[in-house]
């Protein structure tokens, strides 16, 4: 009886200590210059830009893409969400299609929202993820999936830290 | 004169007492100051310490696999890499003229690509290599990959230069780079020219490609109007053509959309390879055309590559047709982060006596299964460990072709930076 106890109040307290630890929902912004014609994508038209599978915006502006860093929890969610690889494998993907030809330059990274909105701003080709708290002024967002951030089923939302793990 | 001295301490007291009513204000708008400062001494310290932790983040998010080689300089982007690797090898039988157990340099390979502004590119790819010799081993360098490209949107890119052509899957993944490559050897099938291979995998000439959506996945083509072959199987024709006919390269593939990369393609090849005139049984030219279909899968754990390809010459000296299958299913399975157990079927089978491929005795069978395992231990360099054994034909000074089994080990240590 005691044993039986102690067995459930150790796993009350692992639960416990397991919910302290998750952090809340975290819901990503896509910014894009303000003169991009694009104001709304699908979550598999975003996964081809961000992907670089698609390289031009309807314009045949250059879409560069401009990823937070990837010790952000900005950059956990979009790979859950976007990428649905570990940054290992992200960073094998792009070193592959680099080498084969199939890209002219891989993404960037950016230190912060601000820095997103900066470079965004500055090329009208330019692509960005921000966290939906701190989008930075200036910058279009784009509805994804014809929702925009706080909205109901928008896709764009995840808990930071579930991303895939290397298998 | 004695009354004097009174009247400073008169004066000094007065003094005093005013200056220690002012005192108390002074000190406290001093400290007010002091404190107000220090605040704001912090508060820089600590943004110039956030500014460093995120710079150093992002600097180190970046580098991601080797040295980051990367210059943007305005509209200029420019990206450098080096793969290269070594190792070890057992045979049985052995070369000729060989030990079955030998150390190797592999190949060291400089990639460079640069972009500027929205629309063009330059590629090159520079290779340093070491080739078993008759009598000794010889070290040389050859350009892989040189071109410069324009491209208009996603669906058109024009390309000029030296490739590796749209022919085999294999070879537009991993080039030269063995890093890339999940196994130690290719198949048969992308060998290169000058390494026992029966489909060419450089092309120079000018090529067109790009990708449209269609339904739920991706249209790929690619068509590229090259030099062609030369009149040996070892010929690239990278400089110069033999004859004016030019090869023509086809391909179209299939991506659909998805959580993991798919990949189904097919792709064709025409050429006229001219006439040897070193060769009296190759005085007109041959036709030759090939098909191959392409699978690539590359899921969470699973990576699936799969190549089939059909030869046909047709000899004009001779008026014979000669046809030829190869093809591979090779498997991967991911472990862990590490880990990667493969496994290769491999088979090329020939029309015995096609006069291209018999001066260098490409026109014999062979087949053979590969299992290995794949170790990454950095995430820049891996290190492979594969057993090999099959069957082979092999012809005698006196042109007789017999069977001959065999078997290899191999060990490589390959990485980019």
């Amino acid at each position: 009886m005691r044993f039986r106890a102690l067995l459930l109040l150790s796993c009350t307290a692992l639960g416990a200590a397991e919910d302290a630890s998750k952090k809340p929902p975290l819901e990503l912004a896509v910014i894009v210059h303000p003169e991009n014609p694009v104001a709304k994508a699908s979550l598999a038209e975003l996964r081809a830009y961000l992907r670089v599978e698609r390289e031009f915006w309807p314009n045949r502006k250059r879409c560069d893409v401009y990823l937070p860093q990837s010790t952000t929890d900005e950059y956990d969610v979009l790979l859950q969400k976007v990428y649905r690889m570990s940054h290992k494998k992200l960073q094998k993907y792009w070193a592959r299609r680099l080498f084969s030809g199939e890209i002219s330059a891989r993404p960037s990274y950016v230190p912060s929202a601000k820095a997103a909105g900066e470079e965004v701003l500055k090329s009208e080709g330019a692509i960005s993820i921000v966290s939906a708290k701190t989008v930075p002024a200036g910058v279009k967002v784009l509805l994804i999936d014809g929702k925009k951030p706080g909205e109901d089923g928008y896709p764009l939302v995840g808990i930071p830290g579930e991303a895939e793990q290397e298998p | 004169m004695t009354g004097r001295p009174w009247l400073l301490i008169a004066v000094l007291g007065i003094a005093a007492s005013a200056s220690a009513e002012e005192d108390p204000n002074r000190l406290d708008a001093l400290e007010k100051e002091n404190l107000e400062l220090r605040e704001r001494v912090g508060n820089l310290e600590q943004a110039k310490a956030e500014q460093d932790a995120l710079a150093k983040d992002a600097k180190d998010a970046e580098e991601g696999l080797g040295l980051n080689m990367v210059v943007r300089r305005g509209d200029v982007w420019g990206i450098f890499q080096l793969f290269g690797d070594t190792g070890f090898n057992y045979l049985s039988p052995e070369l000729p003229n060989r030990g079955g157990t030998y150390f190797f340099d592999g190949t060291v390979d400089l990639f460079f690509t640069a972009r500027v502004g929205d629309h063009f590119q330059v590629l090159s790819e520079t290779v340093f290599l070491s080739a078993i010799g008759t009598t000794a081993d010889t070290s040389k360098w050859d350009q892989e990959r040189l071109w410069g490209a324009w491209q208009f949107s996603d669906f058109l890119q024009v390309k000029l230069g030296l490739e590796h052509g749209p022919i085999s899957r294999w070879n537009n993944l991993y080039h030269h780079g063995k890093w890339l490559e999940l196994t130690i050897t290719r198949p048969f099938l992308a060998r290169f020219e000058g390494d026992g291979g029966v489909i060419p995998m450089h092309e120079a000439g000018l090529e067109a490609l790009g990708s449209v959506e269609a339904g739920k996945g991706r249209v790929t083509y690619a068509l590229f109007l090259s030099n062609g072959r030369g009149p040996v199987v070892t010929d690239v024709e990278e400089f110069s053509d033999h004859n004016d006919a030019k090869a023509i390269t086809g391909l179209v593939g299939y991506e659909p959309a998805g959580e993991h990369p798919l990949f189904v393609g097919v792709a064709v090849r025409w050429d006229e390879i001219p006439p040897n005139p070193t060769d009296p049984a190759r005085i007109h030219s041959i036709g030759q055309v090939i098909v191959n279909l392409q699978v690539d899968y590359r899921g969470e754990r699973i990576q699936i590559l799969s190549e089939v390809a059909w030869i046909s010459d047709a000899d004009r000296s001779s008026s014979t047709d000669f046809e030829h299958i190869t093809g591979y299913f090779q498997v991967g399975y991911a472990l862990n982060d590490m880990w990667t157990p493969y496994f290769r079927f491999d088979i090329r089978t020939m029309d015995t006596g096609d006069p291209y491929y018999a001066p260098v005795n490409r026109d014999l069978d062979i087949w053979e299964i590969v299992t290995g395992a794949r170790f990454d231990f950095l995430d820049n360099a891996a290190i492979k460990f594969e057993i090999g054994f099959g069957d082979r034909q092999q012809r005698n000074g006196g042109g007789v072709v017999s069977d001959q089994g065999y078997i290899r080990v191999g060990f490589q240590l390959a990485f980019v930076f």
